[in-house]
């Protein structure tokens, strides 16, 4: 049998224009700016309450993330076990997740069951009551946790990071002990909740099936959020600048090491943002990138290593991580740093950079590929103040950008004293 | 309810099309019915390693990531104990290079020793990860270790053993691509901003030449019934104790199934199931438990898994444990509770049809399992299990002589 000759590619296309509908914006009496993205397939109606702080406003350690995180289990009528069930018995579910700069309270509900659910999650959202036999038990799960997470590589070398980033000043830089999580209290819990849920500090973000009745039912209770005091903006944190010998931690009986080499970079409104973007891509940030490439595909050091820019204020933090072989740790860092030299010595082949523009643009498009990853999208914008127009001057940027300025762009950003070394693990 | 159509080619690849023009995303899925169960015992892990070992490269396409990321795509695989699925995401207007490069490696897969010694060392490292290098990494290979005696769920996808992944060799590799990556073992699932009938003329054109594979009799050891109950003790350097409790069950397809997930939903899904208000809130014995089920093409596991409370040993727990369920009666809130279970399947149901890309292979994995129609309606079926059945398959199923119990505990320091 003749066999279809394979051996040229089906010709490729550049993604089409693409041309994203702003949301609607409905501002509350009270100020609070709702965002809806309609969506009239979708019947399960995904609600975000974005709190305009996060662990980098918090102090004391923990006090700002347990207030938020047991809202769940402080309705003020109901126990935490009956909101579980009131929570089930209507199809939703109410999750919070804390960043470094801000809290979001992700609700879900079907359409249907608005009037019968929403006043209780807004209860509990707006007006807490938290018991002390729900903290201690919150506290207990966390301490094994914390004790759970102290035995596993990656996560001890994510928190000196942040450790060697924020200093022990900062709670975001401090430890997590059993100490600061036992000390926490709810009079302390109810304050951080009071200063932070007010109208000023929060924005709204929805998608589905949006009709008048289920507008105005969400309008009418989040209305009622008071007034109060914007969180301070966070700006110009003194970070570090590079350490000059590595942070090591010895955990003998591992069998993998976990290494990061991190730095600080510039914010998300700064010019650089768009190109380092393509830059870490290149770098670490997909299957084919320069790192896995060459740990895992070539070296066979590991299983994953990924490049990464996560933003804060007017800043970010660009990182490194991977867990290796121990046998090969020095191997792997070395490796890390080698690949950064070569982007910043040898042009980049053009192949290489139409490869990561195409794999670029592809991953704009999958943000945006449903309502719910749009709305996600939309709140990332939203935080720096950008909106849907973000989405072509990316697409124009990746379009527009050359080897030679990825090159000119690694040579600044890639020098090595600029970079802080975090093992934990073995070094054999 | 998902709107599908559906081809059969030929040489027996199944072809199911989801139209979805909301969305300026294709997503492409072959799912392969080969997983861990189709392994050698001595030679567990080899189906994953397969899975890697396919992204190594085909005759017409060097580097199979690079041809798919030209495009803007990402794409990536796993192995269960029941199928290997593989899925690419991309803008619906470059769909043809993923059936240029799926095509050409279910065709002529590279075989090249180099490749194949770099994946295992790559697979061994992330069995070091995931199951070595992190507290309670090894608790399920310990359990179904336990659970299965005869049938290979005994074992994880990932394998028994990092000698066994690093032993196999290539003549291995080509004969286990023969006998399980041909088009009729293999299922194609196409959703997205895509028209049917462009679909099935792809398909044609990229796999109609492929040839079929061998004739396959699946056949795998079934596991007799458990008379006794069944305990394994280990001690490891993790911070605290834990308990897993586990029955053997029906198999996905069987009638019971969705009676089944929902009843682990009763016992231990949120803290307004029984475990939880029993163990946690008001007898404080246990810092968590929850409970879930294991829908896998042969009989599966209802599993239960709690940490106890600083200063409750796991024996006591165990036992607070088993009287409760060996003893369990349900009361006269079952109609609402049952309901507040169903409702909340339903709300879980919806979420997981709003991304193309999970759409896509919930359609692979059930046609696998038996044929995409059985499971479109699922809400039906969770909304039909009855109260009469929940009493039932308490009664049948939670009794100690089935029981497997695993004590995994903290080592004293």
């Amino acid at each position: 049998m003749a066999f279809l000759d394979r051996s040229t590619p089906p010709a490729p296309y550049p993604v089409t224009d693409i041309t994203l509908t702003a949301p609607r914006r409905h501002v509350l009496p009270n100020g609070i700016p709702l965002f809806v993205i309609d969506n009239p397939s979708l019947d399960l109606i995904h609600l975000t309450v974005e709190v305009g702080a996060g662990a980098l406003h918090e102090t004391p350690k923990h006090v700002l993330s347990f207030a938020y995180l047991l809202l769940k289990e402080s309705s003020p009528k109901h126990s935490a076990t009956e909101m579980d069930g009131l929570l089930d018995f209507y199809g939703a579910t109410c999750s919070v997740s804390v960043t470094l700069e801000s809290i979001k309270i992700k609700i879900t509900f079907p359409k249907k069951n608005v009037a019968d659910i929403l006043p209780s999650i807004f209860e509990f959202l707006s007006t807490p009551h938290y018991r002390e036999e729900n903290l201690a038990l919150y506290k207990s799960r966390r301490v094994k946790d914390l004790e759970y997470n102290s035995q596993k590589t990656n996560v001890r070398c994510s928190q000196l990071a942040k450790n060697a980033l924020f200093g022990n000043k900062m709670a975001a830089g401090q430890f997590s002990t059993r100490e600061n999580l036992m000390a926490v209290t709810i009079p302390q819990m109810e304050q951080s909740h009071r200063e932070t849920f007010c109208a000023e500090n929060i924005r709204m973000f929805a998608t589905g099936n949006f009709d008048t009745e289920l507008e105005n039912c969400i309008s009418q209770l989040f209305e009622q959020i008071p007034h109060g005091k914007r969180a301070a903006e966070i700006r110009d944190l003194a970070l570090f600048e590079g350490v000059s010998s590595p942070v090591f931690e010895q955990m003998p009986d591992s069998v993998q090491s976990s290494i990061m080499i991190c730095r600080t970079g510039p914010g998300y409104c700064d010019e650089q943002r768009r190109p380092l973007t393509i830059l870490s891509t290149l770098t670490g940030g997909y299957f084919s990138s320069r790192l896995m490439q060459r740990l895992r595909e070539k070296d066979g050091f590991t299983y994953g290593v990924y490049s990464d820019l996560t933003y804060f204020g007017n800043q970010s933090l660009f990182s490194i991580s991977s867990d290796v072989n121990v046998q090969h740790t020095q191997a792997a860092i070395d490796a890390c740093f080698e690949e950064l030299d070569r982007l910043c010595r040898e042009p980049i082949p053009d192949e290489e950079v139409e490869m990561v523009k195409h794999y670029i643009e592809g991953s704009l498009l999958r943000r945006v590929e449903n309502s719910v990853s749009y709305l996600k999208q939309y709140d990332d914008w939203q935080s720096y103040g950008l909106d849907e127009r973000e989405f072509q001057s990316m697409l124009q940027q990746v379009n527009d950008i050359t080897a030679e300025e990825l090159m000119d762009l690694a040579k600044i950003f890639f020098e090595h004293n600029k970079f802080t070394q975090i093992i934990v693990g073995n070094i054999l | 309810m998902i709107k599908i159509q559906r081809l059969t080619l030929d040489n027996g690849l199944r072809v199911i099309v989801h139209e979805d023009h909301t969305t300026p995303m294709a997503a492409f899925n072959v799912a392969y019915d080969v997983g861990s169960r189709d392994e050698h015992p001595d030679h567990t892990g080899f189906a994953h390693l397969m899975e890697h070992f396919m992204f190594c490269g085909s005759e017409n396409v060097p580097d199979f990531d690079k041809a798919l990321q030209q495009v803007g795509a990402i794409n990536n695989a796993y192995t269960s104990q029941d199928l290997t699925n593989y899925y690419i995401l991309l803008p619906a207007n470059n769909l043809e290079t993923a059936f240029w490069v799926e095509s050409d490696r279910m065709l002529q897969l590279a075989f090249r020793q180099e490749s194949l010694d770099v994946q295992k060392h790559v697979v061994i490292e992330e069995y070091k990860e995931n199951y070595l290098n992190r507290p309670y990494g090894d608790v399920l290979m310990l359990f179904n270790a336990m659970v299965y005696k005869r049938h290979p769920y005994q074992w994880l996808p990932i394998g028994k053993s990092i000698e066994q992944i690093a032993e196999v060799d290539m003549a291995m590799v080509r004969d286990f691509h023969h006998r399980f990556y041909c088009p009729n073992n293999a299922v194609l699932v196409v959703a997205g901003d895509v028209r049917a009938d462009n679909v099935f003329a792809l398909a044609e054109k990229w796999f109609g030449d492929i040839p079929s594979g061998p004739e396959r009799m699946k056949s795998y050891p079934q596991e007799l019934p458990q008379t006794e109950a069944r305990k394994t003790v280990v001690e490891r350097n993790v911070p605290s104790d834990l308990l897993l409790k586990g029955w053997r069950m029906c198999d996905r397809l069987h009638p019971d199934f969705y009676a089944l997930d929902l009843l682990s939903d009763l016992f231990g899904t949120g803290q307004s199931s029984y475990l939880y208000q029993t163990f946690v809130t008001e007898r404080k014995l246990f810092t968590d438990i929850s409970a879930a089920v294991t829908g896998t093409a042969d009989e599966g596991v209802f599993q239960i898994s709690g940490r106890p409370v600083e200063g409750v040993s796991i024996e006591e727990a165990d036992a607070a444990l088993s009287d409760y369920l060996y003893g369990f009666k349900f009361d006269s809130t079952l109609p609402h509770d049952l309901q507040k279970v169903k409702n909340a399947a339903e709300s879980v149901l919806l979420y997981n049809e709003i991304k193309i890309d999970d759409r896509a292979t919930n359609l692979a994995v059930w046609e696998t399992l038996d044929s995409v129609e059985r499971f479109l309606d699922e809400r039906q079926l969770y909304f039909d299990v009855t109260e009469e059945q929940m009493r039932r398959l308490t009664s049948e199923l939670l009794t100690e002589e089935k029981s497997n119990t695993l004590f995994y505990k903290a080592k004293e320091s």
